[in-house]
């Protein structure tokens, strides 16, 4: 059955209006990248391998928050900041680029500081929730015991909603 | 005769003799009974003033359980007339039975009685000795009391004090017990005779009167004239032939003797002497007393219950005796044919044909049938009193008669229905005069009708008789044998009753919230709380009351009758949510216990700050409680739900800790590269 095109046309318009917008907007800082990785080329060379555990962690995780890919990221970012800082000082060149990569230590250290991020996603969580399901029952210790004491005082009414006038009768 | 307790100079009082203090004023020595001046209402026994060397007063310990006069002691108490005994004093004493009882204080008489009883013979009088020695003093005694708005009530020659020849006769007390008590119908008008003592009420200064001319006779002949015919023999020949024929018949009296009894032994009051007529005769005025009145006789006789009668008086009185055949009388037009023509009296027939029309008007009740014949008897006789379901009563011994059943748990229920069938008011309708007189007791009884439809404490019977009688002591159960007659001694009176065993469960019934009332003039408000369900309430008011009255007349401290009311407090403790609130008041309430001191106990147990107080911390501890089941709600969501925590907070600490560690890490970095 053919759709009535103005139906059609009012929706795609909603659609496409912010679409344009910042699909144009990601188009521009995208090229803008690509024209600094560009010019940057040697450091572009050092990146793009030392952050491929962050490329690989952003395609695993599925998570909506993608915070495992964050997280391992962020770290991983660290790890190669000091390769990137070495590059600038020692020359920014393909050859010291070169070498840099080849040092195992800098690898180590890249690809060590993305592990350091998967390892605290696996354990952090699990932790804060433990922590937090100890520190939950101690308060409902805390706030049962409350409960007997205010009942203790004021009676077994005091848990119910019961209209006051009643209660004195 | 018995040796006149009046030649007794009194019996010395010393140091050691035993009294029992009536007031500030008085002492009675219960170990001087005096028998020979014993009255109705109880034994005699020697008084005297407080610090007075010799006991030459009597006083009369009320112990017969009746109500006695005590309303109108005060009045007594200033009259000075030769002729009456003087009442030094009067009020409530502790006897020796552990029970009080009203007692009252006179002088001795001066002679002894002039008869120990009515079949005694004594020598006659003479007309001078009669008119001047005996006559003329109680005459004076008489226009003394009328004018003070007091009714005797008892006089007759056992309670009548006279040394022949000299010294001034005097009657003897009419105090002990309620008017007409004690008083034989030989001294009673016909109207009066009809009832039964208690039902008689206080009487007019013409009853007085009438027992004068009696006791005159019987003085003047040495004996009574009538002593061989029995009370009904005796009624029934008074209404066919008129009380003076039938007390001088065959009698040889002197004209002046005669001429006085016929006025003071007339059998309308409207012709009777007055004490003032009396006087004035003594005085040498001739007066012309009517003819013994029994109204005109009938032409014809009317026919009713196998008899015939001629005269209103004991027809009226057959009627009452036979309710369901008079009934059936006056369905028929035979009574008024008979009244019309018979006796030609129109007047009569109309009022007993009113009579029938107001009582249609109201409605056909249950004691239709009752009620008709009652009001058309008073129709026919006004004079005589009420008859109304085999009870003859005069409208002033309604009071009376209430109060005595109440107190002896008789039958009220015919007095409650004369009262809320407004038959008094009909009775004061059809009197033709003296109805001034009578208005203020029809209202007051008219007045309790509201009174009767009610069932609420401070309402009821209880408060009809406390109305009506202003000198009955409170009938409550619980004060038996405390005779309390007024405000200041009910509370001495809960302290002696709180320790005695067999306590009821309160300090308070019906007779004493309705004795509050009337007695102490307290608004009807805090009883409202008496009569409802909630204990709480119940508990507050009594205190509440109590404590006022502690206030305002003492004593300082009633220790066990707080006791009592502590009981009776639990619920009104636990109407504070507060436990532990209510453990403190419970021990500082108890203390004021102990001190007798029940205005600080209300003071504690209704403070208005406290109580409210305890309501909004109450409130605000609800608020508190939910807030933790709330919160346990949450906790308890967490524990069971660790991966969705984990998630939530978990992965905001990854990232906290991932930003952290690189940012020490870049820093360490840099600062290797600086240094």
């Amino acid at each position: 059955m053919a759709k009535d095109p103005k139906k059609n046309a009012a929706p795609a318009k909603a659609k496409t209006a912010p679409a344009g917008g910042s699909s144009g907007g990601r188009t521009i800082l995208g090229l803008a990248f690509l024209l600094v990785l560009t010019i940057l080329l040697p450091t572009t060379c050092l990146i793009v391998p030392g952050m491929l555990p962050s490329m690989v962690a952003f395609i695993v995780d599925r998570e909506r928050g993608k915070t495992a890919a964050l997280t391992v990221t962020i770290l991983n970012a660290a790890g190669v900041a000091p390769a990137v800082i070495s590059l600038w000082i020692k020359g920014h060149n393909f050859s010291n680029a070169f070498l840099i990569l080849r040092d195992p230590t800098n690898l180590l250290m890249m690809y060590g500081a993305a592990g350091l991020g998967w390892t605290i996603y696996f354990v952090v969580p699990p932790l804060i929730a433990n922590m937090m399901a100890a520190r939950a029952e101690g308060r409902l210790k805390l706030l049962r015991d409350n409960q007997v004491e205010l009942k203790k005082i004021w009676g077994p009414d005091v848990a119910t909603n019961k209209p006051i006038d009643e209660i004195e009768n | 005769m018995a040796d006149s307790p009046s030649s007794d100079q009194g019996v010395a009082v010393g140091a050691e003799t035993e009294r029992i203090a009536l007031g500030t004023k008085t002492e009675i020595l219960p170990n001087a009974p005096l028998p020979a001046l014993n009255a109705e209402g109880g034994p005699a026994f020697a008084a005297c003033l407080k610090g007075a060397a010799r006991a030459d007063l009597v006083a009369i310990v009320c112990m017969g359980g009746m109500a006695p006069r005590s309303d109108i002691l005060t009045t007594l108490r200033k009259l000075d007339s030769p002729g009456l005994l003087r009442v030094i004093d009067g009020g409530t004493v502790n006897w020796r039975d552990g029970k009080r009882y009203y007692a009252i204080v006179m002088e001795r008489p001066q002679g002894p009685r002039l008869s120990e009883s009515l079949g005694q013979q004594r020598q006659p009088l003479s007309e001078d000795t009669s008119n001047r020695l005996l006559i003329t003093p109680l005459a004076n005694a008489l226009y003394d009391l009328s004018m003070s708005g007091i009714v005797h009530n008892a006089i007759r020659p056992t309670n009548l004090f006279w040394r022949d020849g000299s010294a001034t006769p005097q009657l003897g007390e009419c105090l002990s017990v309620p008017a007409g008590i004690g008083q034989p119908i030989l001294f009673e008008p016909i109207e009066r005779a009809l009832t039964p003592p208690i039902a008689r009420g206080p009487g007019t200064p013409a009853d007085d009167v009438y027992a004068l001319g009696v006791c005159f006779l019987i003085a003047i002949l040495g004996r009574n004239p009538v002593q061989d015919i029995d009370d009904a023999s005796l009624i029934k020949a008074r209404l066919e032939r008129g009380s003076f024929q039938v007390l001088t018949s065959n009698l040889r009296l002197a004209t002046s003797h005669n001429e006085v009894l016929r006025g003071m032994l007339a059998d309308d009051p409207r012709h009777r002497w007055s004490a003032e007529d009396l006087m004035q005769w003594l005085q040498g005025r001739r007066m012309s007393p009517q003819q013994s009145e029994l109204g005109r006789r009938a032409s014809r006789a009317l026919n009713f219950a196998g008899h015939d009668y001629y005269y209103i008086k004991p027809l009226a009185r057959a009627l009452a005796a036979n309710v369901p055949e008079a009934a059936h009388l006056l369905e028929t037009a035979a009574l008024d044919k008979w009244l019309r023509r018979s006796m030609g009296d129109d007047d009569r027939a109309e009022n007993v044909a009113y009579a029938a029309e107001s009582l249609k008007a109201m409605g056909r009740g249950g004691s239709y049938e009752n009620q008709l014949v009652a009001r058309t008897c008073i129709a026919l006789d006004p004079q005589a009193p009420i008859y109304y379901r085999g009870l003859a009563i005069m409208p002033s011994g309604i009071a009376p008669m209430l109060a005595e059943q109440v107190r002896t748990g008789g039958d009220i229920q015919i007095l409650v229905d004369m009262i809320t069938s407004q038959i008094v008011g009909f009775w004061l309708e059809m009197q033709k005069e003296g109805k001034t007189d009578l208005v203020p007791m029809a209202q007051a009884l008219d007045r309790m009708r509201a009174h009767l439809d009610k069932t609420g404490y401070g309402f009821g019977i209880e408060r009809v008789i406390y109305e009506l009688n202003p000198g009955l002591p409170c009938l409550g159960s619980v004060l038996q044998g405390q005779y309390v007659l007024t405000a200041r001694d009910i509370l001495p009176a809960l302290e002696r009753a709180a320790n005695q065993n067999g306590r009821p469960r309160e300090p308070m019934d019906r007779h004493i919230a309705a004795w509050l009332i009337v007695r102490d003039r307290r608004g009807i408000q805090l009883f409202q709380a008496l009569s409802g369900d909630h204990p709480q309430r119940r508990a507050l008011a009594i205190l509440t009351l109590y404590s006022d009255l502690q206030a305002r007349h003492g004593p300082e401290k009633l220790p066990a009758l707080a006791q009592w009311i502590l009981v009776l407090q639990d619920s009104v403790i636990r109407r504070f949510f507060n436990r532990k609130l209510q453990a403190e008041l419970r021990e500082r309430v108890k203390q004021a216990a102990e001190h007798g001191d029940l205005s600080l106990m209300l003071r504690l147990l209704d403070d208005p700050s406290i109580v409210d107080g305890d309501r909004r911390e109450f409130t605000a501890a609800r608020l508190m409680y939910l807030g933790t089941v709330r919160e346990i709600a949450e906790m308890e969501h967490q524990m069971k739900n660790r991966d969705q925590v984990a998630v939530l907070y978990g992965n905001p600490a990854c990232l906290y800790s991932a930003i952290m560690l690189a940012f020490l890490f870049l820093a360490a970095m840099i600062m290797r590269v600086i240094l």
